[in-house]
């Protein structure tokens, strides 16, 4: 450990050591490949995805259409890249949104203590009971989802766990000497919360917000696959393989295998930086023992 | 006479991420039938990864070179069954922690039986070894043993759950018994009665002990030969006697000169009185509804003096110091600061109390932010206060760094690159910051070595010279109190047994409490223990 390091170095370390970790690596690999192809891809590679081409109609991969076209005409690479736009706003939208509740909700409840901590929580046991993917097909089904409306939805069913993570870390943290000496001179507690909780879980919650950006995308998925995600022309990739999985026995394996490894990639590469960041994190919390 | 542990060029070095590490170099002794040979050392020293490799209990990241022969049979080339019939059998081990080192869920009795059968050639029932365990329990001297082994570990105190390990461990009749620590989480009193014990162990079986401590009062009470180590290297060896009239190494004569002597203070010191700065008035505290963990405790600290707190755990203590601080509150008494109390005072008045008082906590691990420079950390009592412009307060942080000795240097630096010594002072340095009126040091030296506690102590009673606070100095170290307070308060279960001047608590003290924790406190001087122990054993 070197004698001078500045609050950047220490800071970069973090990045340096998730550089440095093979598997949150590749996962950033992954997702940067994924980000270009589904932003940038389209510039490069124009497609029609609004009208339908019934001249095209499920056509397997071959020139001109290097993935095939879909059961209304639309070139699949194309359409791929639009549905990866979709699917990744709305997974990053609701992974934030989520862990933003969450760990508010948990901060407060844990400072807090007493009768606030334990009916903050108990709310928190009892939406745990009821399954996210059911209240979000209710929910689908009351309003047609736009983009913003299916970040926002998933966004407000996911926040449970991360309230319980925030929670647990806030208790340990409250009860360090630091929060005690603060305290005993007169502190404030919005000050003990911003300046020294919040930094102290930040770690956590960082890595949270990976799993939980993971978790949105597949719930997208799901809600698209059951019929009931983004209004058409719009697609995403659970919608895809949702529409795909039709002509299964028509041996149309273009419409299913590409949404399906895009699915896999990019949750995948989440989970990887998670993974990553929560090992960098450590190892700065073991040096600080 | 025939060894039963010979260790010859014993060498550990451990992988991690930052590369080999050298935790045990080039050591080599040897350990006798009958003796008790203590192994002394600071934190990283390397005593424990010893005790360790003897049984061949260090993980998978260390390797392990020379020899280590037990009753003439090298344990280092034993591999899987031959091993496990050594553990336990010829040579077993008693733990620091005596809670995580039982099974919260099975009984006391079932424990020790199982550590028989593991090494009885022909296994039966557990209960087939009900009376052995008896009479291991009343061998260990563990009152009622009938219903002890009936009961779970947590129905039992700290000393008697070291007790069971104790039987857990001679239960196969080892020939080596290693102590890792083994009253460093007990209380002095509790203590003294186990190393009496391991001594009537010595004495009645013949068995060879190895104890592994940092401290020095308990190796003069009960060790025959000490070997003295520092960063993996063997520093000295010699006779317990010896060692203690006569080290022959400077390192040696650093560790005994660091350990604070009880009554090693003459003089009485006078402090005029200036007013209060803290008082208590018949202060209860209950936690939970349940038991009194304070009950009506009056106390009174003037300013510019310092009064130790000293009592057993559970005593009290730190709660009495969160009363000060504010940070429980009282069922019933009065706490005052500066003839004030606090908890009846306007949020404004009450507010103006706290800047007064500085405190400073034991954990060096926890008592900083690791997230904030210590700059930051000094300067967090101003800013909570709104004291002082941007350069004015880096001139204070900078000087205050300058006060406790590390230098202005390490402000921009981080928790984590300073040792623990360090951070006690850049926590003093805190709790000055304001320069209050009063401080509230809650055991600040107790996590940590000797020589740094030295240290410690010595720069808070210059800077009480200069600044001149009242100061509340609790611990459970009757020597450190001795060395550092004007006067002593005697606290046992939740209430003050005694209270005076220094010299008169701790040189003569009235109450039956005070004269068994004063006698139950290890001196390192082996001649001065003997006498203690008799006037101890004698007296009980």
């Amino acid at each position: 450990m070197t004698t001078t390091e500045t609050p950047e170095r220490a800071r970069s370390g973090v990045l340096r050591r998730l550089i440095r970790h093979r598997l949150a690596l590749t996962g950033l690999v992954i997702l940067v490949l994924m980000l270009l192809f589904s932003f940038l891809g389209p510039l490069i590679y124009g497609t029609d995805q609004v009208h339908t081409d019934l001249g095209a109609v499920r056509l397997p991969p071959g020139p001109g259409h290097p993935l095939g076209t879909d059961e209304l005409g639309h070139d699949v690479l194309g359409r791929l890249m639009v549905a990866g736009r979709v699917s990744l706003i709305i997974g990053v939208i609701a992974g934030l949104i989520g862990t933003a509740i969450g760990a508010v909700w948990g901060a407060v409840a844990g400072y807090s203590g007493g009768w606030l901590d334990l009916v903050l929580m108990r709310i928190v046991d009892t939406g745990v009971a009821i399954p996210a993917l059911f209240l979000l097909l209710v929910a689908a089904t009351l309003v047609t989802p736009s983009v913003g409306i299916l970040a926002v939805l998933i966004g407000v069913v996911s926040w449970l766990v991360p309230a319980r993570l925030m929670r647990a870390e806030t208790v340990t943290i409250a009860e360090r000497e630091y929060i005690k000496a603060l305290r005993a001179i007169g502190g404030s507690r919005t000050r003990a919360v911003f300046r020294h909780i919040i930094p102290n879980a930040i770690g956590t919650v960082m890595v949270n917000v990976t799993f939980q950006i993971a978790d949105a995308i597949l719930l997208v998925a799901y809600v698209s696959f059951l019929g009931l995600g983004v209004a058409p022309p719009q697609t995403d990739w659970g919608a895809m393989l949702s529409k795909g999985i039709t002509y299964t026995y028509d041996g149309a394996w273009w419409l299913i295998v590409p949404p399906g490894i895009a699915i896999i990639l990019v949750v995948a590469a989440f989970n990887f930086i998670g993974d990553g960041l929560r090992d960098a994190f450590e190892v700065r919390k073991r040096a600080a023992q | 006479m025939n060894d039963v542990l010979r260790v010859r060029d014993l060498g550990v070095r451990f992988d991690t991420e930052a590369g080999e590490v050298t935790a045990l170099d080039g050591l080599s002794f040897s350990l006798g039938e009958r003796e008790i040979l203590a192994v002394v050392g600071e934190s990283g020293s390397g005593k424990s990864t010893m005790a360790m490799s003897v049984l061949r209990l260090l993980g998978g990241a260390a390797t392990v070179s020379g020899s280590v022969e037990l009753e003439g049979e090298d344990v280092l080339a034993l591999r899987g069954e031959e091993l496990r019939r050594v553990r336990g059998k010829r040579a077993a081990m008693i733990f620091q922690e005596p809670m995580t080192a039982l099974n919260p869920l099975q009984r006391i009795g079932a424990q020790i039986a199982e550590a028989l059968r593991n090494h009885d050639p022909e296994p039966e029932r557990l209960t087939q070894y009900r009376d052995r365990v008896r009479e291991l329990l009343e061998r260990v001297e563990i009152d009622d043993p009938d219903r002890r082994m009936r009961q779970y570990p947590h129905q039992l105190s700290g000393g008697q759950r070291q007790r069971v390990l104790i039987a857990m461990a001679i239960g196969c009749e080892p020939r080596l018994l290693i102590a890792d620590e083994p009253t460093t989480a007990l209380d002095v009193t509790v203590q003294a009665g186990i190393l009496d014990l391991l001594r009537r162990i010595r004495d009645e079986s013949g068995t060879a002990i190895l104890l592994i401590t940092h401290n020095m009062g308990v190796v003069a009470d009960i060790a025959d030969r000490i070997l003295v180590l520092r960063a993996g290297k063997l520093v000295e060896q010699a006779n317990s006697a010896q060692l203690f009239a006569a080290p022959e190494q400077e390192y040696t004569r650093e560790l005994l000169e660091a350990v604070p002597l009880l009554g090693g203070r003459a003089e009485p010191s006078t402090v005029d009185d200036n007013g209060p700065a803290l008082e208590l008035e018949r202060v209860t505290v209950r936690y939970g509804g349940g038991v009194k963990a304070v009950d009506e405790v009056s106390l009174r600290v003037g300013r510019g003096e310092l009064l130790g707190l000293v009592g057993e755990s559970g005593s009290g203590k730190s709660t009495i110091g969160g009363c000060a601080l504010g940070l429980v509150r009282p069922e019933s008494g009065a706490v005052r600061l500066f003839g004030t109390d606090p908890n009846r005072a306007k949020r404004r008045e009450a507010l103006e109390l706290r800047r007064r008082i500085g405190v400073v906590f034991q954990d060096p691990g926890s008592s900083l932010d690791p997230r904030m420079t210590i700059g930051q950390c000094i300067a967090e009592p101003l800013l909570v206060h709104r004291e002082g412009t941007k350069s004015g307060r880096a001139k204070r942080i900078a000087e205050l760094l300058d006060a406790v000795e590390l230098g202005a240097g390490v402000a921009d630096r981080f928790p984590h690159e300073l040792s623990g010594g360090q951070r006690q002072r850049v926590s003093l340095a805190r709790a000055l910051v304001l320069g209050p009126d009063l401080l509230i040091a809650d055991e600040p030296t107790s996590a940590l070595d000797v020589s740094v506690q030295a240290t410690v102590l010595a720069l808070l009673a210059r800077l009480h010279q200069e600044l001149f606070f009242g100061c509340l100095f609790i611990s459970h170290d009757l020597a450190v109190v001795d060395n550092v307070c004007d006067r002593v308060a005697v606290l046992n279960r939740g209430r003050v047994v005694e209270q005076g001047e220094r010299t008169e608590v701790l040189g003569h003290p009235s109450e039956d409490y005070t004269r068994r924790l004063v006698l139950a406190s290890p001196v390192p001087d082996p001649v001065a223990q003997a006498e203690r122990r008799r006037a101890r054993t004698g007296e009980a």
